[in-house]
C-alpha cells in the first residue's frame, strides 16, 4: 500500500486528494477529489506523473543564441533532469526548421525533443 | 601593474571637486593625475545632491543660517568674509559661464519656501531679515497665502505664507557637472586612472609617493579631494592635523517623470522652512525629473552607510506629501540615501589649506554646498598652490570647450532627425522610459562609461519608471559590444557586481 | 521620412497587436501598419519557451515561440507593415504618431489606431523593498528574457519575491538551467497563479514556497548576498521576530504588472484605475473616437489566447471605423464592479448585441454565482484573483434590462469563501 497526495490541476479548486495504490496490482482509492476528471487525473499521476519538457538548446547562430525546444508528448517526471543535461551538451547549426527534430525518442521515452522556432541564420 | 607614473599634482579623487580642480590646472602647461578608487566619476556624493547651485547670497543659503540660529542661538549668523561664503558668492558668478563654455544644462532655480504653521511663520520672517543683511532682499518676494495658492495651486492648503525668489539658484543634474569638467581636463592633458584606489603615501622630501591599485605615482603636490574618505587619506599622508570626518544622511525619492510637469505651474523647487535635522523639500532637476528630498540627518555609522529604510519610505512620502499632496507613495520609481560629511574642526566650514606636516599636501575638503563651490575652490587651490610654488605657465594648446553627448529626449524633430543622418544609432532608441538612444549610449562608452551605471549617469537611461526592464539586456549587449567584452563580464558599479553571472548551461556541466 | 496617411496604426506587435492587424486586414482595412520597438515582432512569447498557449485559440497546446509564429505569418500572408525596432514617441488626440528608428523621424497618421503596448513590470524600487542597492535583482520577465533568449543565467541562488505564473516558470526554469532556488515567497495566504504550475513548477523540484511572507531587506554591497525574509500580517506589514535570513546571489521578482499607458495618457486617453488601462466599450474604443486598445495595456490577462480574442476585436472595429462605416452603438450600458469585483471590461456595451465581460474579482472564493445584473446567472466552482473570468451574455439576455436602465452592474455572491 503506498499512499501518495496529489493535487489535481484540472481546475482552480485544486482538490488536494490522496491516492492509495495497492501495489499488489488492485485497484487504487482515491479520497479528496470532487469529479471525475479529478479521479482520472490523480489515478495517473500517481502512477506515473509525465510532463512535457519545455527547454533551450544552444546555436551557433549569433542572432539566436538560444533556440526553443519541446518534448513531443509528456514523458516520465524523474527522466526531466537527465533530458536538460543531455540538451545542455547539444550546439545546433542553423537552418532549423520549426518542429525539427533534435533528439529522436530521448531516454527511450517514445518522446522526441522537437525545435518549437525556426532559424534562418 | 607597476608603472610609476610622475606628476607635477596628484588629485586624489574624481568628484565634483577633483574633477573642477583638474580642469583648473589644466589650464597651465602641468603633468596632471588624478586617481579615482571607483571605475567612474559620480559615485561618492557627487551622485546624490539635490543638485542645487547657490550663491553663498541667496535664499537657501539664508536657510541654513536660520538652522544655525536655532542650533546655536546667538552666534552671528551672516560673516560674508567667511571662506565659505565668499567661494560660495564667487563660485556662484563662475557657475554660468562655466556651464556654458562646458555644455552642461542647468535651468535657473525658481524656489519657493513655505510656512504651514506659526513655528514656520516665525522662521520664515527670520529668513526674509537674513536677506536683508544678504543684501538679497529686493530679490525675495513675500507671498500671502492667497498668492501662494494662486501661483501653485498644488501646493498643501496648509501654507500660511512664502518667499520666493529665482535668481541666486541654478539646478543642474551634478553627475553631468562633475563629467563635463572630467571630460574637458582629459582633454587638455590631464590623466585620469580609475579604479585606482590609493593604499598608501609616502613623503618624500620635495615629492610623494602615492601607492594605488594600479601602481605608484610620485607626484610634487598632492590635493586631496577624496570626499567622504577626505580624512582616511589624509591619515595615509600624516597629513590629517586632527580634524576627521563626520557623516549624516537622509534617504530620497524620485517620482514618475510625468509628475514633472503636473506638480507646479512655474516653479520648480519647494521646502518648507526647516526645522533642526530635517530637510523638506520637493525639486524638479533640470531634466525633469522629480525628486522628493524628504527626511532627517539620520546618523551614519560609516562611509558606506547608503542602504534605503522602510521608515524612511514612508517618511519620505508622507513628508512630501505635506508639502505638495499630489502624489502618492505609487509613483516613487527608486530612493536612494545619500551621505553627507563635516569636518570635527568646524563643521560649518570647508578646510582648504595645506597640511602642517607636509605643506605640499593640501587637503580640499568642501561641505555642502558643494556644487557652486565647485569652480571657485577649484581657482583658489590652484592660487594656493601656485603661491606654495607651483609653476603655473599658461597652456597655449588649452581648449575651454566641451561639447555634451546629445540629448534626444530634448531635441527637436528636426534636430533629431539631423543627428540619425549623421548617425543612424540617434534613431534607436533603447530607454523607453526617458528616451534614450543607442547613438548616446555608444558615446557615452566613448566618453569612459564602462559599467551600467557609469551609462545611466552621462544618459539617464535606466533611470526611468521601468527601472531598466526594457532597456537593461540592451544596455549590457552594447556595453559588450563597444567594449569587446563578454557579457558575463558586464557590471552595474564595477568588480563584483557583474549583472549575468553564467552562461547558459554552464550550471549544469 | 514624409508623413504617411494610412487606415490603421497599430501600437505595438505582439499578440494583441498581431491579431489585431491580422482581423483589420481581414475586414478590410488596405492599409495597416505595426510599430514595434523590439527587433522581432511577437512580444513576450517569443522568451516564453513553454507550453500553454492556444488551448483555447488554437485547441492545440503550444509553447509561446509557436504561437507567435502562426500570427506572425498570418500577418505576412496578409501584407501587414511591420516597422520594427522603431519607437512611437507620441501620440496626439487627432491621431497622428511621431515614431522613430535608425532612418528617422517620421509622423504617422491613421484613420483608426490601436494602442496594444503590453504591460511593463513592477521593480524592487515600486514595492520599496529597504537595503542596498547591488547587481543580482530581477524582474521576472527581463530575468526570462535573459534565461531563453540572450543565453545566460543571471546566478545560481535564487530567491523569488511573488508566486504568480511567471515567478513560477521561472523557478521551474532556473531550476532547469542548473540553478538552485531557494524560495518562492508570497505576501498572500495562497497562490497567486495557477494551481498546475504550483504543482509542475514548484512541488515537482521541492521548491518551497513561503506564504504570508515577504522580502524586508537586501544585503549585499556589490551584488545581493542575501535577503531578509518576514512574516506578514493581514495589512501585509512584516511582523518583527519572524526575520529569517536566506542567503542568495540573485533575487526574482513577479510582484505585478503594469500597463504601459504613458502614450495613451499624453493624448487625453482616459484611463480606469481599477485596470490601469483605457476606459473602452465593446469593440475596444476608448475615449477618443478612433484610438481603440486591446491587450495587456487595456487590463493584464493570463491567457494569451483572450489577448488575441481582444486584439480581433479592436481590429476590427478599428478597420470599420477607418471605412467610415461604424453604425452608431445602440442602448449603451456602463458596466460596474459590484462585490467582489475588481473590475469589469469593457466598461460600456451596447445591450443590442451578444456582449463577452472579462472580469477578475477581488477575494478568492468557492462555489460561487457571478451575477451579471439581475439578467445571467453563472455558476463557478471555484474562482481566485488570479484568473480571469470570461462571461458571454447574449443579446437575449441583455434585452431583459430596464429600458431605463444605464448601467449593469456584476457582482459576485460567494456562498462559501475560502481560508
Amino acid at each position: 500500500m503506498r499512499k501518495q497526495d496529489i493535487i489535481c490541476i484540472q481546475c482552480p479548486l485544486g482538490c488536494r486528494g490522496t491516492v492509495i495504490v495497492d501495489e499488489t496490482g488492485g485497484k487504487a482509492t482515491l479520497e479528496g477529489y470532487e469529479c471525475k476528471e479529478g479521479k482520472k487525473y490523480a489515478e495517473i499521476e500517481a502512477h506515473e506523473p509525465l510532463r512535457v519538457l519545455t527547454a533551450t538548446v544552444i546555436t551557433e547562430s549569433k542572432r539566436r543564441p538560444l533556440l526553443p525546444v519541446k518534448s513531443s508528448k509528456a514523458i516520465p517526471k524523474d527522466k526531466l533532469s537527465e533530458c536538460v543535461r543531455v540538451l545542455a551538451g547539444l550546439k545546433v547549426k542553423p537552418p532549423v526548421a520549426a518542429g525539427q527534430v533534435l533528439v529522436p525518442d530521448i531516454f527511450n521515452t517514445g518522446a522526441n525533443i522537437v525545435s518549437t522556432a525556426e532559424i534562418v541564420e | 601593474m607597476k608603472t610609476r607614473l610622475e606628476s607635477d599634482v596628484l588629485i586624489i579623487g574624481a568628484g565634483m571637486i577633483g574633477a573642477s580642480i583638474a580642469r583648473e590646472l589644466s589650464q597651465y602647461k602641468l603633468q596632471v593625475t588624478v586617481v579615482e578608487k571607483s571605475l567612474d566619476t559620480f559615485t561618492g556624493q557627487t551622485k546624490s545632491g539635490h543638485g542645487f547651485v547657490y550663491s553663498g547670497r541667496s535664499l537657501n543659503m539664508a536657510l541654513s543660517l536660520v538652522l544655525k540660529s536655532i542650533m546655536s542661538p546667538g552666534v552671528h549668523l551672516f560673516e560674508p568674509d567667511s571662506i565659505k561664503i565668499r567661494l560660495g558668492a564667487e563660485g556662484y558668478e563662475l557657475f554660468e559661464p562655466l556651464a556654458k563654455r562646458l555644455d552642461v544644462p542647468y535651468q535657473p532655480a525658481k524656489a519657493l519656501i513655505i510656512a504651514r504653521s506659526d513655528e514656520e511663520l516665525r522662521g520664515l520672517k527670520q529668513l526674509y531679515e537674513i536677506t536683508d543683511s544678504m543684501g538679497i532682499k529686493e530679490d525675495v518676494r513675500w507671498m500671502d497665502r492667497k498668492d501662494v495658492l494662486e501661483m501653485e495651486p498644488k501646493i498643501t492648503k496648509e501654507v500660511r505664507a512664502g518667499l520666493y525668489e529665482d535668481k541666486w539658484m541654478k539646478s543642474i543634474f551634478p553627475p553631468e557637472y562633475a563629467l563635463a569638467n572630467v571630460e574637458n581636463a582629459k582633454e587638455n592633458g590631464v590623466s585620469f586612472l580609475y579604479g585606482a584606489e590609493v593604499k598608501g603615501i609616502t613623503a618624500l622630501n620635495e615629492a610623494f609617493v602615492v601607492e594605488t591599485e594600479k601602481g605608484s605615482i610620485k607626484s610634487r603636490f598632492v590635493v586631496n579631494a577624496a570626499g567622504l574618505y577626505a580624512d582616511s587619506v589624509a591619515e595615509m599622508a600624516g597629513a590629517r592635523d586632527g580634524w576627521s570626518l563626520t557623516h549624516n544622511r537622509t534617504q530620497m525619492s524620485l517620482l514618475d517623470k510625468r509628475l514633472g510637469k503636473e506638480l507646479f505651474r512655474s516653479i520648480n523647487s519647494v521646502q518648507a522652512v526647516p526645522r533642526p535635522g530635517f530637510f523638506e523639500g520637493i525639486q524638479i532637476q533640470v531634466h525633469g525629473n522629480p525628486y522628493v528630498h524628504c527626511g532627517g540627518y539620520n546618523p551614519a555609522l560609516h562611509k558606506e552607510a547608503t542602504e534605503t529604510r522602510r521608515e524612511w519610505f514612508k517618511e519620505n512620502v508622507e513628508c512630501g506629501q505635506r508639502l505638495v499632496p499630489a502624489f502618492s507613495g505609487r509613483d516613487v520609481i527608486t530612493s536612494f540615501v545619500g551621505l553627507r560629511s563635516f569636518n570635527t574642526r568646524d563643521p560649518d566650514d570647508h578646510i582648504i589649506e595645506f597640511s602642517k606636516r607636509h605643506p605640499q599636501f593640501l587637503n580640499a575638503v568642501i561641505r555642502l554646498p558643494g556644487f557652486a563651490v565647485a569652480a571657485s575652490v577649484a581657482r583658489y587651490v590652484v592660487n594656493l598652490l601656485g603661491n606654495q610654488g607651483l609653476h603655473l605657465e599658461e597652456n597655449s594648446d588649452y581648449n575651454p570647450h566641451r561639447k555634451a553627448i546629445p540629448i534626444f529626449s530634448e531635441l527637436s524633430d528636426d534636430e533629431r532627425n539631423a543627428l540619425i543622418r549623421r548617425d543612424p544609432k540617434y534613431g534607436h532608441v533603447v530607454c523607453r522610459c526617458e528616451t534614450v538612444t543607442e547613438g548616446e549610449i555608444a558615446e557615452a562608452i566613448k566618453r569612459g562609461a564602462r559599467t551600467v551605471q557609469g551609462i545611466q549617469f552621462r544618459t539617464r537611461a535606466g533611470m526611468g519608471r521601468c527601472q531598466k526592464g526594457f532597456c537593461g539586456p540592451r544596455i549590457i549587449e552594447i556595453l559588450g559590444r563597444e567594449l569587446n567584452i563578454p557579457r558575463t563580464e558586464v557590471t552595474f558599479k564595477g568588480l563584483g557586481s557583474e549583472i549575468l553571472k553564467y552562461k547558459s548551461k554552464e550550471l549544469l556541466s | 521620412m514624409a508623413s504617411r496617411l494610412m487606415d490603421v496604426a497599430i501600437i505595438g506587435g505582439g499578440p494583441a497587436g498581431l491579431a489585431a492587424a491580422i482581423k483589420a486586414r481581414e475586414s478590410g482595412a488596405s492599409d495597416v501598419t505595426i510599430i514595434e520597438r523590439a527587433e522581432t515582432p511577437g512580444g513576450l512569447l517569443d522568451q516564453c519557451v513553454h507550453n500553454g498557449f492556444g488551448l483555447f485559440y488554437f485547441k492545440e497546446d503550444l509553447t509561446g515561440p509557436e504561437f507567435a509564429q502562426r500570427l506572425i505569418e498570418k500577418a505576412k500572408d496578409l501584407d501587414v507593415n511591420l516597422e520594427l525596432e522603431t519607437m512611437a514617441l507620441n501620440m496626439t488626440q487627432d491621431r497622428k504618431i511621431t515614431a522613430c528608428n535608425s532612418k528617422g523621424v517620421f509622423t504617422i497618421e491613421a484613420k483608426a489606431i490601436i494602442l496594444a503596448m503590453g504591460c511593463r513590470e513592477r521593480t524592487r524600487e515600486a514595492i520599496m523593498i529597504p537595503g542596498t542597492r547591488p547587481a543580482g535583482i530581477f524582474t521576472a520577465g527581463t530575468a526570462q528574457r535573459y534565461v531563453n533568449v540572450e543565453g545566460f543565467v543571471p546566478g545560481k541562488e535564487i530567491v523569488i519575491l511573488g508566486s504568480g505564473d511567471v515567478g513560477m516558470i521561472m523557478a521551474r526554469r532556473l531550476t532547469l538551467e542548473g540553478a538552485e532556488v531557494k524560495a518562492v515567497v508570497e505576501v498572500l495566504p495562497y497562490v497567486g497563479g495557477l494551481i498546475r504550475n504550483e504543482v509542475q513548477c514548484l512541488i515537482d523540484f521541492n521548491i518551497p514556497c513561503l506564504l504570508e511572507h515577504t522580502v524586508t531587506e537586501v544585503r549585499g554591497r556589490q551584488r545581493v548576498e542575501g535577503v531578509t525574509i518576514a512574516k506578514v500580517d493581514r495589512n501585509f506589514d512584516p511582523i518583527p521576530g519572524t526575520e529569517q535570513m536566506l542567503e542568495c546571489d540573485t533575487l526574482l521578482l513577479s510582484v505585478g504588472l503594469i500597463p504601459e499607458n504613458e502614450l495613451s495618457v499624453a493624448a487625453g486617453i482616459e484611463l480606469d484605475p481599477l485596470t490601469g488601462g483605457p476606459l473602452v466599450d465593446e469593440g475596444r474604443q476608448t475615449n477618443i473616437p478612433g484610438i481603440f486598445a486591446a491587450g495587456n495595456v487595456t487590463h493584464v490577462h493570463d491567457l494569451v489566447d483572450n489577448v488575441v480574442y481582444e486584439g480581433e476585436l479592436a481590429g476590427s472595429s478599428a478597420a470599420e471605423y477607418a471605412s467610415g462605416a461604424a453604425s452608431p452603438r445602440k442602448r449603451i450600458i456602463r458596466t460596474r464592479p459590484g462585490k467582489n469585483i475588481r473590475y469589469v471590461v469593457p466598461h460600456s456595451i451596447a445591450a443590442d448585441k451578444d456582449a463577452v465581460l472579462y472580469l477578475r474579482v477581488k477575494e478568492p472564493g468557492e462555489r460561487v454565482s457571478i451575477k451579471v445584473g439581475d439578467v445571467l446567472t453563472k455558476p463557478l466552482r471555484f474562482v481566485k484573483p488570479s484568473e480571469m473570468i470570461k462571461i458571454e451574455v447574449p443579446a437575449r439576455d441583455l434585452r431583459k434590462i430596464d429600458e431605463r436602465a444605464k448601467e449593469l452592474e456584476v457582482n459576485c455572491d460567494v456562498r462559501r469563501s475560502t481560508g
